[in-house]
């Protein structure tokens, strides 16, 4: 079977746009026309142009150069914070489907505590908690995302634990007498994995708004850190006069989501054509 | 010759990724007015993809060649509404899960009547009348107020009496019933038997029957056709394809069924190794609601060092649940396990690894009890490191031999369990059980998912391994052929009871208990050659 008639449309411009983006981020630094912090790169406060395809700010420089450079900052603390986030949230998940009993019980109505709290506002108490002396810094920021998603993952993950924990090859592992811990990574993990996978593209698909709209209220990375967030609202002012000052970040993050989304569909159409191909 | 059922050189083939699989090739056979063709064959042998076929479901993408009539109407070229007409009005569908096949929201009568007013001509008030003689005639008690029951209020067998009256509601000239007793209890299994010949003849009606249960067809068909991998072997009339088959196979798929009258293992006196007193199982009930009876209720059992108990009885009757409650799967809430002369904890947290290893229980379904995602070697390996403490390049080794000792190849070892057959499957789990090196082997229904031919080689597997291990066995079945030719005692149970308790030979020739008697009566006997 090739690659090409087996894969839904949905996957093809995801993975084309995703491919796109993470050319971008690699080489785009390389390959900018100016370097991100260069100023008077132009002059200050130009419109679009061939020169400088998003124009330039306040200070001189060039937002296309800056755009290009902040790329795999928002990838990275995206993909790394929902890498720990699912590893954390799955681990906690197909535990505590495994397990059962109380600790299932506390555990779950933890979560249920957590995911009453809208995220942002979630994301902005563990910012505040933080103190000082970590805002800013990219680990806060990845710690945040992780925040976020863990309760939603161990969700997830608990309820395919639980259509898991009630096969008898379960059984024939708790008659061996082997505990919650190891029955949920030995039996019960590669048999989730199918879900996770889906989970965890779902997840990275939204972590760059969430990293973006922390940017752009001020609680995420700082000035002059060319993450997009804190681009668009560091131009906020210049919406009026050079309005690609903001629309061009906008449309580098926007992108991204489009283009992570369509994969994320694409993969889990895959997904349950797989399984259901299984079964005659 | 044109009978009810004239099927012409049918081939059916699916696309695969590898090419098309032929699931049934040039088969020919025709089904007379009035008579029982009993379709028999194992699974993968095409005997269902035919009788679907017949009913003109055909999968889309399918490549069918060969023709289909029934009564002279050719099915494969009917387009969709008359096909839709044929179905229910001349054709009718008996299928193997009624509980699936009726619709859990609407009442059964509801459902015999809906038939009615899409077939035939008749008024409200006449259906209503032939609804009720249907429930009569299908030997449903009291059917007036049956009728008004949602499918979830009925028994299984009660069930599938409606589903029967759902296929004759429009008197049909042929029904199409594909292993309609196969999930039923044998004493309920034979009353629908005996409802079918009586149905036969008070309505005139054809029947293609299709199942894996050769005894079965002994007591039903008046013909059988035998099929293997989608071809036709044989077929004729049953008593002389029973008696004097012409073909290998069938004479392979005839010895493979056990004799129930063969004769039981010599009874065995040895010293207990596991006994259970005053056994019971109660399952906790929601807060505040009444404590539900006991699934299980006051059980005394004693299996000897190399003796094989059978513990047999209907489904519900707690069989699966006291060998649960013996290996600590489910806490018993009273009564006391013996083992080895120690007392063994009822939950399983407080069992050590001693007593774990020494008992070991074999799930009925191998396919659910093997992880998908692991390998044969890994799924032996386990075992071998939680009750040995083996590491290293000795599992593979050991896990070998396992195989070996279940008559599997070593090449098995890095397959997964999809990518064998069920009962290569069985005999992995077998193994693994057998790794442990245990005392006792619980075995639940360890046969019932598998092909008779399968059946007959993991029965010889276990006649063997007792021999070599001197273990003490508890063989759950159904099957009471099978029981006859394994163990040495057999309990009987019934609605959470030990009904019974005797040796082998005694249950079968002198039982006590009349529920007892009843379970033999409903053993189908294969007319052997003498």
């Amino acid at each position: 079977m090739s690659f090409r008639t087996s894969t839904p449309a949905a996957l093809q411009w995801g993975l084309a746009i995703l491919l796109l983006h993470g050319l971008m981020a690699v080489l785009g630094p390389f390959l900018a026309p100016y370097a991100q912090d260069q100023m008077m790169a132009g002059l200050p406060i130009q419109g679009a142009s061939l020169g400088h395809p998003f124009g330039t700010d306040q200070m001189g420089r060039d937002i296309f150069s800056r755009a290009l450079a902040g790329g795999w900052i928002v990838i990275g603390l995206s993909v790394a914070g929902t890498v720990l986030g699912v590893l954390l949230g799955s681990a906690m998940g197909l535990f505590s489907g495994t397990v059962g009993g109380w600790p299932d019980e506390v555990l779950m109505r933890l979560t249920e505590a957590f995911l009453a709290i809208p995220f942002l506002i979630f994301a902005l108490l563990i910012v505040s908690l933080a103190g000082p002396g970590l805002q800013g810094s990219p680990w806060l920021l990845i710690g945040v995302v992780a925040a976020v998603y863990v309760p939603r993952v161990a969700r997830m993950s608990r309820a395919a634990a639980l259509d898991v924990v009630a096969r008898d090859y379960v059984l024939a592992a708790r008659l061996r007498g082997e505990g919650a811990w190891t029955i949920s990574r030995r039996e019960v993990l590669p048999n989730a994995m199918g879900v996770l996978l889906v989970e965890f593209a779902v997840r990275a698909g939204y972590a760059p708004i969430l990293v973006g709209t922390l940017g752009f209220l001020g609680f995420g990375l700082k000035p002059p850190t060319p993450e997009w967030g804190l681009m668009m609202a560091e131009y906020r002012n210049l919406l009026t006069t050079q309005p690609m000052a903001v629309f061009g970040p906008g449309l580098m993050l926007a992108t991204l989501v489009v283009g992570l989304n369509l994969f994320t569909e694409g993969l889990s159409a895959m997904a349950s054509r797989g399984s259901a191909g299984r079964t005659p | 010759m044109t009978g009810v059922l004239d099927i012409e050189a049918l081939t059916i083939a699916y696309p695969v990724p590898e090419g098309w699989h032929v699931a049934v090739e040039e088969v020919s056979l025709s089904v007379a007015k009035g008579e029982i063709l009993g379709l028999v064959g194992e699974s993968g042998s095409g005997k269902s993809t035919l009788g679907q076929a017949v009913m003109g479901h055909v999968a889309r993408g399918t490549r069918v060649t060969g023709d289909i009539r029934v009564g002279g109407t050719r099915v494969l070229t009917l387009p969709r509404p008359a096909l839709q007409r044929l179905r229910g009005a001349t054709i009718g569908f008996v299928p193997q899960n009624p509980t699936t096949a009726l619709n859990p929201a609407m009442r059964v009568g509801a459902q015999i009547a809906e038939v009615l007013r899409r077939h035939s001509p008749l008024n409200t008030a006449e259906i209503t009348a032939r609804c009720i003689e249907l429930a009569a005639d299908v030997g449903l008690p009291q059917p007036a107020t049956l009728l008004h029951r949602f499918p979830h209020q009925l028994s299984g067998g009660q069930q599938q009496r409606i589903a029967i009256a759902m296929a004759l509601a429009c008197r049909p000239s042929l029904i199409v019933l594909d292993e309609p007793t196969t999930g039923l209890d044998v004493t309920v299994q034979r009353q629908i038997v005996d409802l079918l010949i009586r149905l036969r003849a008070g309505h005139d009606v054809a029947m293609l029957y299709i199942t894996h249960d050769l005894p079965l067809l002994a007591s039903l068909a008046d013909r059988i056709a035998v099929m293997q991998r989608g071809r036709l072997v044989e077929s004729g009339a049953t008593k002389a394809i029973v008696q004097h088959p012409a073909e290998a196979y069938t004479r392979a798929l005839i010895a493979a069924v056990p004799d129930p009258e063969s004769h039981a293992p010599m009874p065995r006196h040895d010293p207990p190794v596991l006994e259970a007193r005053g056994l019971t199982i109660t399952f906790p009930s929601g807060y505040l609601r009444r404590q539900p009876p006991p699934a299980v209720a006051n059980i005394d059992l004693m299996l000897g060092e190399t003796e094989t108990v059978a513990l047999i009885g209907e489904s519900g009757s707690g069989k699966s649940t006291t060998a649960r409650a013996l290996c600590g799967l489910i806490p018993r809430s009273a009564g006391q396990v013996m083992f080895g002369g120690h007392p063994l904890s009822p939950a399983l947290a407080q069992r050590d690894g001693a007593d774990l290893r020494d008992i070991q229980y074999v799930f009925q379904n191998p396919d659910a009890s093997l992880n998908p995602r692991r390998t044969v070697a890994e799924i032996l390996a386990r075992p071998l490191q939680v009750f040995h403490g083996l590491r290293g390049p000795e599992l593979r080794s050991r896990a070998a031999r396992a195989l070996a000792g279940v008559e599997l190849a070593e090449e098995h070892l890095d397959r997964l369990p999809a990518e064998l057959s069920g009962g290569q499957r069985q005999r992995v789990a077998i193994a693994r059980a057998l790794l442990a090196e245990p005392q006792v082997m619980l075995c639940d229904e360890v046969l019932s998912a598998l092909d008779v031919s399968v059946q007959a080689r993991i029965i010889e597997l276990f006649l063997r391994i007792r021999e070599e291990r001197k273990m003490a066995m508890l063989f759950i079945s159904h099957d009471l052929a099978v029981v006859r030719r394994l163990s040495h005692r057999v309990a009987v149970m019934q609605a959470g009871r030990l009904v019974e308790l005797a040796e082998t030979e005694a249950i079968f020739t002198r039982p006590q208990h009349p529920y007892t008697a009843s379970l033999l009566a409903a053993i189908h006997h294969l007319p052997r050659a003498a």
